[in-house]
C-alpha cells in the first residue's frame, strides 16, 4: 500500500473530507478546553454535562427543533443545577454531578425510548458517526469552534489567574462567578459540537486526554494549550484514517489514539516518564556506587593499602563488582590498578576529599540544623554526600559557619587542598618543639576567647615547654602558660622554622 | 489634620451558613503600618481580610479602603491567599505569576506588555528571586512561594498588603527574610497587614498587634496589647465571648 492509497485515496470521497474538517475542528476545541478543565479538576463535569445532552436532543426532537439548540439548554440547565446543589446543600460537587447527570441521562433514554423512531440513532448520538456529517453540521461546528476559540483567546490571561489563584482574582475584581458560567458555556457547546463526531460518551475523552499529555510535557499554560491541540489534532486524524482502514468506528478509534498518546508519554515522557525515571534512578545508583568506591579506596588508601578484597569487604560487593568500578574509574583517570591494589590518581584524590567534605559537612548540618542526634546522622550524610555539589558544600560550609570537625570528631577536609596537611594539634606537639598557630577551632567561641585572652591567636610562635596529660605548657610571647587540654586541642599548628 | 486611615472597618460582623465568624469588629489602621492580625485557629482571622477586599459579603457593617469602598480602589489592594488556596502544580512558572499583579491595571481583554514586564523583573530582583523566573511555582520551597506572591503584590504597585498566613511551611531563616521584606515595603509607605496564628514573634515584629477572636479583643502597639490579660482573651478558649459581653454589659452599668 503506497502513502497515496493511505492518505489520499480515503479522501476522494466527499463524507471523508467533511469528516477530515469536523475531526480537526473538534480536536482542536476539545483540547484547548481539556487545559482548563484540567487545571480547573472540571474532568468529571465534561462528562456530566456530556451525559446531560441526551434530554435535550430528544426533546429537541419532539418539538422539533435543531437538536443543538435543545443539546445547549439541557447542558447549561444541568451545570447550572449541580453549582445549585452544591451551593445550597451540603453535597459536594462530586456527588451533585453524580445525581444530576444521571438523572439527565436517564431523562434522556426514557424520552428516546419513547419516541421509537430510526430518525434519532441513540448509537450514533453515544458514539458518534463522524461519517455522516452533513454540511449543516460542518458549519454549526465551525461557528461553534471559531467561538469557543475566540472567548479563550479574549479571556485567557483571567482564565489563567482565575484557575490558578481564584481568591485573587476576585480580590483583584475579576468577574469570577462570570467566568465560571463562561467557562461551562463553553463546555457545553464544545460537546455539542462533538455530538457528530466522537459523540457524548467518548467527547470526554477529547476534553481531558489532551490536556492530561500536555500537563505531563510542559509546565507552563501557554505552552500546554498549543501541545494540547496538537495532541487532539493528531489523535482525531489518525483515528479517522485508522477507522478508515481497519473498518472500524471512527469516534472510538480516536479516543484509542489519544489515549496511547497518553500511555506513551506517561512511561516516555523526558521529564515524568516512568521508564526515563527509572533510567535516571540506575543511574544515579550508579553514581552512587563510583563514588562510595573512590571514597572507599581513599580512606583505604590513607590506612594502608586500598586491596580488592578490602574495598570488597568495605562496600559489601563482589570482588569482581569492584574490578568492573575500578576499571571504569580507571578509564576516566580517577584510580589506577596496581597488583590488585586501587592506587586513587591526584584528580581522583580530589574527588574523594571533596565527597568526604561533602559527608562531614552533611553530618554537622543535620546536626547543628536539623537536631538530629549525632549517633543518627551517618546514614542519612551518606546518601546526601552525593547531592552535594562543590558549590552547595561551600555554601553549606559558610551556613554552618566554617566548621573543623564532624559530629564524630573527625576533621572536615577544607577546599581542594584537602585535608590541612602537616598541621598537628598542640596535644601531639613534643617537649621543646617550636611551633607556629595556624588555626584555633571556632565552633566555640568560650575555647576561642579563653585562647586569645592567652594571648594564642593565628600567626602566634610557641614554643611547648612539655606536654602533660593535665594540660600543655607552652611559652607564648616570652610568658609561660599552661592551656587545659580542651584549649590545647584546639589550636593547630606546623613546625615553626 | 488627622490622616484617612488606609483600612477602616466599622461593626462588622460576617457569617458561614448562620454561624458567625467575626463580630461587630471595629477598627482603623492608620497607612504605613506593619500590623500584625493575630488569634487563634477559627478566629476569624481569614475571614476579616476577605471581607477587606470584598471576597465575602458582610452581614451588617462596613469596610473602607482610604475612606472609598473596596469597589473603588481595588488596585490598591493586594491580597496573598493562604497557600491551601493555590492549585501549587498549577502549569504555570514565577514570571507568569507575579504577571498577574499587573491585571488590574490591564482590565479586561488587554495584553501585558513591555513596561508590565520591567515592573515584573523589577519585582522579583527586590524579593530576589530573579533567576527562578522560569520555575514551575511548584518547584519553589515554601519561602520562595511567598516571595514570589510578595513581588506580585509589588508588581500591583499597590499600597495596602493583605497576607493571610504567610509563614505556614516556611522555615526561620526564611520567616525572617520574609519579615525584612514586608519591613522594606512597610518603609515604603505601604499599609501591611499580616495573619498569623503564631505568637512568638508577634512581640517584636509588628508595629501593631489586632487580637482577634471573633470579636476584636485589642488594637495597639504590641507593647499596649500583648499583656497576659489580653492574650487570655484572645487564646483563652471559647468562652471569650461571653467574657466579652459580660464585660461590656459591666461596662455599661453607671
Amino acid at each position: 500500500m503506497t502513502l497515496y492509497d493511505l492518505f489520499v485515496t480515503p479522501m476522494q470521497y466527499a463524507f471523508m473530507q467533511r469528516a477530515l474538517v469536523a475531526a480537526l475542528l473538534v480536536g482542536t476545541i476539545c483540547a484547548v478546553l481539556s487545559c482548563f478543565l484540567l487545571v480547573k479538576r472540571w474532568a468529571l463535569l465534561g462528562d456530566a454535562i456530556s451525559h446531560a445532552v441526551l434530554p435535550g436532543v430528544a426533546f429537541a426532537y419532539l418539538l422539533n427543533l435543531p437538536f443543538f439548540f435543545g443539546a445547549v439548554v439541557t447542558g447549561v440547565l444541568t451545570a447550572l443545577g449541580i453549582s445549585a446543589v452544591e451551593r445550597h446543600t451540603r453535597i459536594k460537587e462530586d456527588s451533585a454531578m453524580g445525581i444530576l447527570f444521571t438523572g439527565a441521562f436517564a431523562l434522556g433514554f426514557v424520552l428516546i425510548s419513547r419516541i421509537r423512531s430510526r430518525a434519532v440513532d441513540l448509537f450514533h448520538i453515544l458514539f458518534g458517526n463522524v461519517l455522516g456529517v452533513s454540511d449543516a453540521d460542518l458549519l454549526l461546528t465551525a461557528i461553534t469552534g471559531a467561538a469557543v476559540l475566540a472567548v479563550v483567546l479574549l479571556l485567557y490571561k483571567e482564565l489563567v489567574l482565575w484557575t490558578f489563584d481564584p481568591m485573587a482574582a476576585a480580590a483583584m475584581g475579576l468577574p469570577v462567578g462570570g467566568l465560571h458560567y463562561t467557562l461551562m458555556l463553553l463546555l457545553s457547546v464544545a460537546i455539542v459540537a462533538s455530538l457528530q463526531t466522537v459523540g457524548i460518551v467518548l467527547v470526554v475523552a477529547m476534553l481531558i486526554t489532551p490536556g492530561a499529555v500536555a500537563y505531563l510535557l510542559v509546565d507552563r499554560m501557554s505552552r500546554m494549550i498549543p501541545l494540547a491541540v496538537g495532541v487532539g489534532i493528531i489523535s482525531a486524524l489518525s483515528g479517522l484514517y485508522l477507522s478508515y482502514h481497519l473498518n472500524v468506528a471512527s469516534g472510538p478509534t480516536m479516543v484509542l489514539v489519544a489515549t496511547a498518546l497518553f500511555l506513551l508519554t506517561m512511561l516516555l515522557g523526558p521529564r515524568e516518564g516512568v521508564v526515563w525515571s527509572a533510567i535516571r534512578r540506575r543511574r544515579a545508583a550508579q553514581q552512587v556506587l563510583l563514588e562510595d568506591f573512590l571514597k572507599q579506596a581513599y580512606l583505604a588508601d590513607t590506612q594502608g593499602e586500598a586491596s580488592v578484597e578490602r574495598l570488597s569487604e568495605r562496600l559489601g560487593v563482589p570482588v569482581r563488582t569492584v574490578t568492573a568500578l575500578a576499571a571504569r574509574l580507571a578509564r576516566a583517570g580517577l584510580v589506577e590498578v596496581r597488583d590488585s591494589a586501587v592506587v586513587l590518581s591526584a584528580q581522583g584524590r580530589q574527588r574523594a576529599i571533596e565527597l568526604i567534605r561533602s559527608h562531614r559537612l552533611w553530618e554537622r548540618y543535620l546536626v547543628d540544623r536539623g537536631g538530629v542526634p549525632w549517633t543518627d546522622v551517618h546514614a542519612e550524610a551518606e546518601r546526601l554526600e552525593h547531592l552535594a555539589t562543590a558549590e552547595l558544600a561551600a555554601q553549606l560550609d559558610e551556613a554552618l559557619g566554617r566548621p573543623m570537625r564532624d559530629p564524630h570528631g573527625s576533621p572536615i577536609p577544607r577546599g581542594a587542598e584537602g585535608a590541612r596537611e602537616g598541621t598537628r594539634r598542640l596535644t601531639e606537639c613534643r617537649d621543646g618543639e617550636t611551633v607556629d598557630v595556624v588555626e584555633v577551632e571556632d565552633e566555640d567561641p568560650e575555647v576561642l576567647r579563653r585562647l586569645a585572652a592567652k594571648g594564642i591567636l593565628p600567626g602566634v610562635r610557641l614554643v611547648v615547654v612539655r606536654v602533660e596529660p593535665e594540660g600543655v605548657r607552652v611559652l607564648a610571647d616570652g610568658q609561660e602558660t599552661v592551656l587545659e587540654p580542651a584549649l590545647a586541642s584546639a589550636v593547630l599548628t606546623t613546625d615553626g622554622r | 489634620m488627622k490622616e484617612v486611615p488606609a483600612i477602616e472597618v466599622r461593626n462588622l460582623t460576617v457569617s458561614y451558613r448562620s454561624r458567625p465568624a467575626i463580630r461587630n469588629v471595629t477598627v482603623q489602621i492608620d497607612p504605613g503600618l506593619l500590623v500584625g492580625l493575630v488569634g487563634p485557629n477559627g478566629a476569624g482571622k481569614s475571614t476579616l481580610l476577605k471581607a477587606v477586599v470584598g471576597l465575602v459579603l458582610p452581614d451588617s457593617g462596613t469596610v473602607r479602603i482610604f475612606g472609598q469602598p473596596i469597589e473603588a480602589v481595588r488596585p490598591q489592594v493586594a491580597y496573598v491567599p493562604q497557600r491551601s488556596e493555590v492549585d501549587w502544580d498549577y502549569p504555570i512558572v514565577v514570571e507568569e505569576v507575579v504577571l498577574m499583579g499587573r491585571y488590574p491595571h490591564l482590565g479586561l481583554l488587554r495584553r501585558p506588555g513591555p513596561e508590565d514586564r520591567q515592573i515584573v523583573r523589577a519585582a522579583l530582583r527586590q524579593v530576589g528571586m530573579e533567576a527562578f523566573a522560569d520555575r514551575q511555582i511548584g518547584q519553589l520551597s515554601g519561602g520562595q512561594q511567598q516571595r514570589v506572591f510578595l513581588a506580585r503584590a509589588l508588581a500591583q504597585e499597590a499600597s495596602i498588603l493583605l497576607l493571610d498566613e504567610p509563614f505556614v511551611g516556611v522555615d526561620a531563616a526564611t520567616e525572617e527574610t520574609i519579615y525584612a521584606l514586608l519591613r522594606r515595603m512597610r518603609e515604603e509607605g505601604r499599609t501591611v497587614v499580616v495573619a498569623t496564628h503564631d505568637l512568638s514573634r508577634a512581640q517584636t515584629s509588628f508595629d501593631r498587634l489586632l487580637l482577634l477572636n471573633q470579636v476584636l479583643v485589642a488594637y495597639g502597639p504590641p507593647k499596649e496589647v500583648f499583656t497576659p490579660a489580653l492574650l487570655q482573651r484572645t487564646y483563652g478558649g471559647r468562652l471569650t465571648l461571653l467574657e466579652v459581653a459580660d464585660q461590656k454589659r459591666v461596662g455599661m452599668r453607671p
